[in-house]
């Protein structure tokens, strides 16, 4: 989840009003760069006109995707409500041995990219394909989504009013339902609501399932270069569903309750019992992770695949891939800089939407800001068609949310009294700033970095568009391969791809960071 | 209105045990305070008389209905046993009305749900507040929300845990007041649990005091204040001062002289080293309390604690052991002093040693 705002005292927030002018322009230039995808895609597709428009979102073929997207993305979404609180449930609820392993257990899918998880299930069996593989995978890898913000607003709400209800005369499932859920339901609803919007920008389990949706239909309208009026037409409708699911989204997470009271006692049951639970716990990380995994790592030990390792292939791509992380993260983290500092001190309907405007990426399908940037390069910059700086751009644009939110949470837990109190000891504004705050805040900029540099290693669909000719990441190359079927050509980029991207999420954030960053 | 019985209650969480054999009885309409200090087990016993908590073993009966035992329990909604939780713990989505109805039977707008609800509003004294919502509440009036809640379906017993101890301290001596009278007249059996001495004692008309899972003495507030059965229980329930001596046909021989005493629980040979336990408002400064022959003094005055309503002095021994003693706040000593003290009553003999 986002920074919650919770963390500043209300002392600590002032009014725009008392912001310094450079800071505030600063941060609208950031915010009005990171809007550009969208603003440009608005523009190229109105020039397309309103009878190609009308003509388009009428075509069968349109409205076939459009109901796979929409489809996928509400069965997915309600199979991980369902899996995602039950499995929550257990977790705060019942004794269950070793609970904070379970917990990064059951959040491991989050570390995985959708379409690794995609490739090593095509790797056991190769025929897998279509609405309910899709479905399968899409659930196991989206889960925890929802498992962790539910499971923290379960331990969170206080079970008094369980008890409560229960001597009043509730039984337990409808004591639940009517002191607990309440507590829960706003936690559970944004996480679903980032499942469906997660769901609807996939762009590469779909593809590789071959299941039809939205960003398979832009992808292909694009490669077909004959017809791009009709992918960005595509591209729009889907950020049009998509900013209606994060608008919900942002709204339930409004209602959020930060009570706390005394901490649920897990129950101790039977070990018959809890072995009759935990296939439930264990259902998403095995199915979107070990399986995969295990798929991969037998594919990688035959000695087929080992003799034919390409390894200056790999190395290259390895390093075009950390290469581009990092600067999409150095680039990142500056940009964000302004907008954090901005909207940890200061609030204001401008303030806001500044902020609003840096986040816009979170909202944003991969393909989308590859296409929306295709169109924008080669109509306003068109010597930097196809070079690495529109590449790493599209990067910033979709990750800069990462880094704002980490930093701001950063900034806004250090003491605006500091900066005072230095101040008063002869500093002028920017060296109390430099000395005390930015001093203070510097770890979440590491982290926001490292997100960044990781969200960047996984990324596909926007690589695929904008990345120049001859340059291949791991993901591009994992993509390439599996989509012709090699799957042995492909398992060096995908272990290789663990390792670089995985492996530090985790390490990175623990059980509690990864979800709350990823989110 | 019904008793409650339990007898060697055990319960168990994880590898702890948490209660270790607790016996107590309850007269119906009764109000029961149960007093120890905080992780003694005492939230733990008041969940498993709610039904929240399985026990191990023994056994739990309210109106001679047996409720709980080991491996099975009455589920909290059929044992009529209304709680009132440490924080109100209302339901933040449900108005004040709603709140207080949630347990009575009947649709949210019956003719005979919204009587009740009214007549218990009038009862806490929040008429008028039934559309609030809770987080329009104050502290008080959102415990007594809860109070009102509990007492709706009129339970056979209400347990109370630490219902006061999140209020600031005048606000929590008038509600303790008000909500005494309030379930007097109901005439409700009640089960309060504390840490706070005072509270128990001022509202029960039974204290039991609990340590470490079990209930080590049980009785009247004065009984319980006047007598306790051990020295960790003096020393819990209220001020005391301890003073070592040997124990000499009923009178226990010390620092402060020869002071008369009951041997408590034990019975002291002659000239067995015991320890004399005093409550400091039993001991007085003597009418000629400046003693001017200065060779024949007691105690030395070091220091004086003024609290308005009372004071506490501190006073040093011929043997260097240091007493308080609580006087009334007029024509007070001042430090250095040489004073004569005596006691009101029979004092308290415990074995020395062995710990508390």
């Amino acid at each position: 989840m986002a920074a919650e705002r919770g963390t500043t005292g209300r002392s600590a927030v002032r009014s725009l009003r008392s912001a310094p002018l450079w800071l505030i322009v600063t941060a609208a230039a950031v915010a009005a760069i990171a809007a550009i995808p969208l603003v440009y895609l608005a523009v190229r597709a109105s020039e397309a006109g309103l009878g190609t428009l009308v003509e388009t979102l009428g075509r069968a073929r349109v409205a076939q995707l459009t109901i796979n997207s929409l489809g996928l993305a509400l069965a997915v979404t309600a199979s991980s409500l369902l899996l995602g609180t039950a499995v929550a449930w257990v977790l705060t609820r019942l004794r269950v041995p070793f609970p904070r392993a379970w917990l990064l257990f059951s959040a491991l899918p989050l570390a995985v990219p959708s379409y690794l998880a995609s490739y090593g299930w095509l790797v056991v069996s190769p025929s897998m394909n279509g609405f309910f593989a899709a479905w399968l995978l899409m659930t196991a890898v989206c889960t925890p989504y929802v498992t962790l913000p539910v499971a923290a607003a379960l331990r969170a709400a206080p079970t008094d009013m369980e008890g409560v209800a229960r001597t009043l005369g509730y039984g337990p499932t409808r004591a639940f339902f009517v002191a607990t859920w309440p507590e829960v339901r706003p936690a559970a609803a944004a996480g679903a609501l980032l499942v469906c919007l997660y769901t609807l920008s996939d762009f590469g389990l779909v593809s590789m399932l071959r299941f039809q949706t939205l960003t398979w239909g832009i992808n292909a309208a694009y490669g077909a270069s004959f017809d791009r009026n009709q992918a960005a037409l595509l591209a729009l409708l889907l950020v049009a569903i998509a900013l209606v699911v994060v608008a919900g989204e942002r709204r339930s997470r409004k209602h959020i309750p930060t009570v706390s009271a005394r901490r649920a006692r897990p129950r101790q049951i039977s070990k018959l019992v809890l072995l009759g639970f935990l296939p439930l716990v264990a259902a998403s990380p095995i199915v979107g992770v070990a399986i995969p995994l295990g798929g991969l790592a037998a594919r990688l030990l035959q000695a087929e695949t080992i003799r034919e390792i390409d390894l200056a292939r790999l190395f290259a791509a390895i390093g075009s891939t950390l290469g581009v992380a990092a600067l999409a993260a150095i680039v990142a983290v500056i940009l964000a800089l302004p907008i954090a500092a901005l909207a940890a001190r200061y609030r204001g309907t401008l303030a806001t939407m500044i902020e609003s405007l840096g986040m816009v990426g979170h909202a944003l399908p991969g393909i989308v800001v590859g296409l929306s940037l295709v169109f924008f390069a080669l109509a306003v910059v068109p010597s930097l068609y196809q070079s690495v700086a529109v590449l790493v751009f599209g990067y910033v644009v979709l990750f800069l949310p990462k880094s704002i939110g980490t930093m701001r949470a950063g900034i806004s837990t250090v003491s605006p009294r500091l900066a005072t109190v230095a101040r008063t000891l002869g500093l002028t504004p920017w060296q109390a700033w430099w000395r005390v705050t930015a001093r203070l805040a510097l770890p979440s900029v590491g982290v926001g970095a490292m997100l960044v540099a990781i969200a960047t290693m996984k990324e596909l669909p926007a690589t695929l568009l904008l990345r120049p000719t001859g340059v291949t990441t791991l993901a591009t190359e994992l993509w390439s391969r599996t989509v012709i079927f090699e799957f042995g050509a492909a398992a060096p980029y995908a272990a290789a791809l663990v390792l670089l991207a995985a492996v530090p999420a985790v390490a990175l954030s623990g059980v509690r960071g990864l979800a709350r960053e990823t989110l | 209105m019904s008793g409650v019985s339990i007898s060697g209650l055990h319960i168990s969480q994880g590898n702890t045990e948490v209660l270790t054999g607790v016996d107590l009885e309850i007269e119906p309409a009764s109000f029961v305070a149960v007093l120890g200090p905080s992780g003694c087990g005492k939230t733990t016993l008041l969940l498993s008389i709610a039904g929240l908590l399985p026990v191990t073993a023994g056994t739990i009966s309210v109106g001679g209905r047996q409720l709980s035992a080991a491996g099975t329990t009455v589920p909290p909604e059929k044992r009529s046993v209304g709680w009132m939780p440490q924080e109100a713990s209302l339901f933040p989505h449900l108005s004040v009305a709603d709140n207080i109805g949630f347990g009575l039977p009947g649709r949210r707008k019956a003719a005979s749900r919204t009587a009740r609800v009214a007549e218990l509003m009038r009862l806490v004294g929040l008429d008028g507040y039934g559309d609030r919502a809770p987080s329009q509440l104050s502290g008080g009036q959102a415990q007594r929300v809860a109070l009102a809640r509990a007492l709706a379906p009129k339970p056979d017993v209400l347990l109370l845990d630490e219902p006061f101890a999140a209020l600031d301290t005048q606000l929590r001596g008038s509600l303790r007041q008000e909500v005494s009278e309030l379930l007097g007249a109901q005439r409700t059996t009640c089960i309060l649990v504390t840490h706070d001495q005072e509270e128990a004692l001022t509202l029960a008309d039974r204290v039991a005091v609990m340590r470490d899972g079990r209930i080590v003495h049980s009785g009247t507030p004065s009984e319980v204040y006047d007598r306790p059965s051990s020295r960790w229980a003096a020393s819990f329930v209220g001020d005391a001062v301890e003073l070592e001596g040997r124990w000499h046909a009923g009178r226990v021989r010390c620092a402060l002289g020869s002071v008369e005493a009951d041997a408590v629980g034990f019975d002291p040979a002659e000239g067995d080293v015991v320890v004399l336990v005093l409550r400091p408002e039993w001991i007085v400064l003597r009418p000629e309390w400046i003693a001017h022959a200065v060779e024949s003094a007691d105690a030395r005055v070091t220091g004086i604690s003024y609290a308005g309503h009372d004071a506490l002095v501190s006073c040093a021994l011929s043997d260097g052991s240091v007493i308080r003693a609580r006087i009334a706040p007029f024509e007070l000593p001042a430090l250095g002093d040489r004073l004569r003290l005596a006691v009101r009553r029979p004092g308290l003999a415990y074995p020395a040693g062995a710990g508390k």
